[in-house]
């Protein structure tokens, strides 16, 4: 191997692990905007480019989605297929591919070059033509399933970017394996494993498909549901015909096994809320807190099973258990839009899911589906209890603060309040229902505690001291504010003495922490107080222009050192 | 008073965005930073559509797309960066690695060929391209100095070369 082979390599590793090409058609654009003119460019015409014409045949991606309906596994389509040169709407400079886009509330628009190609509602799935470039636009709070790729939910007007799509090729098939979106405007919040991320303008988002084996047991599982709900029919039919022919003779059959059919679009059962504030009356009237009781109180002991499963030596990560709290979850999660819309005050979605209002009246629900209900004097504590903190939420989310990250601490210090005080109110048999044993060592291990907020904004950043971690998290700031070498060696400085403090050095990242980011409770909240004050030290220490004062101000994620 | 054209976006911008991956990953194989990728490639984009400049082919914009790029980043040193007698072993690897989809496909063996990667020659790409620790901090974690970490990630790179041609050999 030469030296320029070597040197190829190098780069190419680069570009592996994330110095990545930009879009710079904008920039062009812009440039071209402001120079002078010169000549015009003699440019082919996209009438003339591809195979496929302009205006007035059928689309690439209606093609797509009809090829798309007749394969198993949704995404793993033929390459060639759709690798489609040229169409005028078609993004370039990378194959695009079909995914299909399942709405579960609101609405998504497909935007390629300015114009909307395809959207999806929850009535008609559609099938985005995903390459670099693509633009996923939700004008309302929505929820969706992003073929493989996993579940989103995007606040009002949020604008998503494709930056990169990877593939695999198995068996002559070519599939997607992982997605990388920017968010452009608005804010997202996914799942991963068992846990939900969430992400603001200015933020990368990289999205893994399911693996074959969970999509081939998801297909194989929709199959069986399917088979299952054709005989329930096929039995009832048969039935029904037999009781018309000879209604007197024959006995009435043994009542059949309970069965799980598919239903579809399933209306919610309408259950009023315990704990009401005319002011968030609709929000009130929207969720569906049946559900949001029932999937609780199962949620809640399969969290706490999954953090145990981590702790032990050597623990894989429990795949069926997965899949079980990740299909509950997305109850939860369909529910999220109405929130957001509702102006909720909350630090994030988790904020807003976990108000006090909302808490409350999920806890009664909750206790509801266990058979262990409020009685009314509870009811009148935990309703008094629920105004007071409600009002102090919001008036967490109207004062006026230095650095976004104090909305979080103050939040999450409120709420830490309000659950004990809540808890308080309980009986054991009650508080075992909400507080499973095991709930609530881990963040995002119980439904009922402030670590589901900061659970979504805590940043692992695995070292082995403050030194360690200071190396580490300088070059991740350095990327983030812009900062120049001599910037980031200060910042790497004021970040060594800023998390020096023993205490977050004390105990080193178990299973949980290190496969799932769920980290020990307490741990990001420590890591929160470190980091407000390291970034005014920042402020008052390293020269910054007044951009990356903002982008500093404006930071949403908590760098959580996490001993090795 | 200058005349005004208006050039129609969606040509230009369908234009960047077929060639810029490509001209952007040459010039970083050149040995251009990020940030002085980004701004070479939109001058190459600039003077391209700024001169009497006819779109035949993407592989004839491609190839003037990097030739007007290389002499941009050459004269950004006051020192030619290599000699002209290099040139040709330049574009013979490009021209290996790119073929016709400006690298994507060396890339995705690449990345195959990464997770394929044990031990300690994982941890080495991992803390040297990942997070960007230097040599000398690599070699206290591994017991090495400055030039066994060297020599090891070249090993590692060529290692990996292999792989890459292993890989687009078999058609994986």
């Amino acid at each position: 191997m030469n030296d320029w082979d070597d040197r190829l390599l190098d780069a190419s590793l680069q570009e592996l692990h994330g110095s990545r090409p930009p879009d710079l058609s904008s920039r062009v654009l812009n440039a071209l905007q402001e120079g002078s003119r010169g000549p015009l460019p003699v440019l082919r015409s996209p009438s003339t480019v591809g195979p496929v014409g302009g205006g007035g045949g059928m689309r690439w991606w209606s093609l797509a989605a009809l090829l798309l309906a007749a394969v198993t596994l949704g995404f793993a389509v033929a390459l060639g297929a759709f690798a489609n040169d040229a169409s005028p709407l078609q993004p370039q400079g990378a194959s695009s591919f079909p995914v299909e886009v399942t709405v579960r509330s609101g609405r998504l628009e497909c935007v390629v070059h300015d114009q909307v190609v395809a959207q999806a509602t929850p009535e008609r799935p559609a099938v985005f033509p995903i390459a670099t470039g693509t633009r996923l636009h939700g004008k309302r709070a929505s929820s969706f399933q992003l073929g493989p790729f996993g579940s989103l939910v995007v606040h009002e007007d949020t604008l998503l970017e494709v930056r990169s799509m990877e593939f695999t090729k198995q068996h002559g098939m070519v599939a997607a394996t992982s997605l990388t979106l920017a968010v452009v405007a608005g804010v997202v919040t996914w799942q991963v494993m068992a846990r939900t991320e969430a992400a603001n303008a200015g933020q990368i988002v990289r999205m893994e498909a399911q693996n074959d084996d969970m999509v081939a047991l998801r297909a194989e599982n929709q199959r069986l549901k399917d088979a299952l709900a054709a005989a329930t029919v096929e039995n009832q039919t048969l039935h029904a015909s037999t009781v018309q022919r000879d209604p007197v003779v024959l006995q009435k059959p043994p009542e059949p096994e309970p069965v799980e059919a598919p239903k579809p679009n399933e209306p919610a059962v309408a259950v009023a809320a315990t704990f009401d504030d005319a002011k968030y009356a609709d929000l009130l009237a929207k969720l569906d807190w049946k559900t949001m009781g029932t999937v609780t109180a199962e949620m809640g002991p399969m969290l706490a099973e999954l953090v145990a499963a981590m702790q032990k030596e050597g623990a894989e990560l429990p795949m069926d258990l997965l899949l079980k709290i990740q299909k509950l979850n997305m109850k939860l999660i369909d529910q999220v839009p109405a929130l957001l819309e509702s102006g909720l005050p909350g630090f994030g979605p988790n904020g807003s899911y976990t108000h006090p209002l909302v808490v409350g009246n999920t806890l009664a629900s909750t206790l509801d589906a266990a058979g262990q209900p409020l009685t009314a004097a509870q009811k009148q504590s935990i309703g008094g209890l629920v105004r007071a903190f409600a009002a102090e939420s919001q008036a967490i989310a109207e004062a006026s603060r230095e650095y976004d990250l104090e909305q979080l601490l103050a939040e999450t210090e409120m709420k830490d309040r309000f659950f004990r005080e809540m808890g308080g109110v309980l009986q054991p048999e009650q508080s075992g229902v909400i507080f499973p044993p095991g709930a609530g060592t881990h963040d995002g291990s119980s439904l009922f505690s402030s670590g589901l907020v900061t659970q979504i904004h805590g940043q692992p950043v695995a070292a082995k001291d403050a030194a360690d971690f200071a190396r580490v998290a300088s070059s991740k700031l350095a990327e983030q504010l812009g900062l120049d070498e001599a910037g980031a060696n200060q910042v790497r400085a004021v970040l060594a003495r800023g998390v020096s403090a023993p205490e977050l050095w004390q105990t080193r990242g178990d299973g949980a922490e290190n496969n799932l980011h769920m980290m020990r409770s307490g741990r990001t909240h420590a890591a929160l107080r470190a980091q407000i004050a390291w970034m005014k030290q920042i402020q008052q220490t390293v020269a910054l222009t007044p951009e990356q004062q903002q982008k500093l101000a404006k930071m949403k994620n908590v760098l959580v050192p996490v001993p090795r | 008073m200058p005349e005004v054209h208006s050039i129609p976006s969606d040509a230009v911008v369908r234009l960047v965005r077929r060639h810029q991956d490509e001209v952007w990953r040459y010039v970083r194989y050149l040995g251009a930073s990020a940030e002085l990728a980004d701004d070479l490639v939109q001058d190459a984009f600039l003077q391209v559509l700024r001169a009497p400049f006819v779109e035949r082919s993407d592989k004839e914009t491609a190839g003037w797309l990097r030739t007007v790029v290389r002499n941009a980043f050459v004269r950004s040193f006051r020192r030619p960066p290599f000699e002209q007698a290099e040139l040709d072993a330049i574009e013979s690897n490009w021209n290996t690695f790119a073929t016709d989809d400006g690298g994507d496909e060396s890339l995705r063996h690449l990345r195959a060929c990464v997770d394929q990667l044990t031990g300690r020659v994982r941890d080495v790409v991992r803390w040297h391209y990942e997070e960007r620790c230097s040599r000398s901090t690599i070699g206290e974690r591994l017991g090495m100095g400055d030039d066994g970490v060297k020599s090891l990630l070249r090993r590692t790179r060529t290692g990996l070369r292999n792989c890459i041609e292993r890989r687009r050999a078999e058609g994986a």
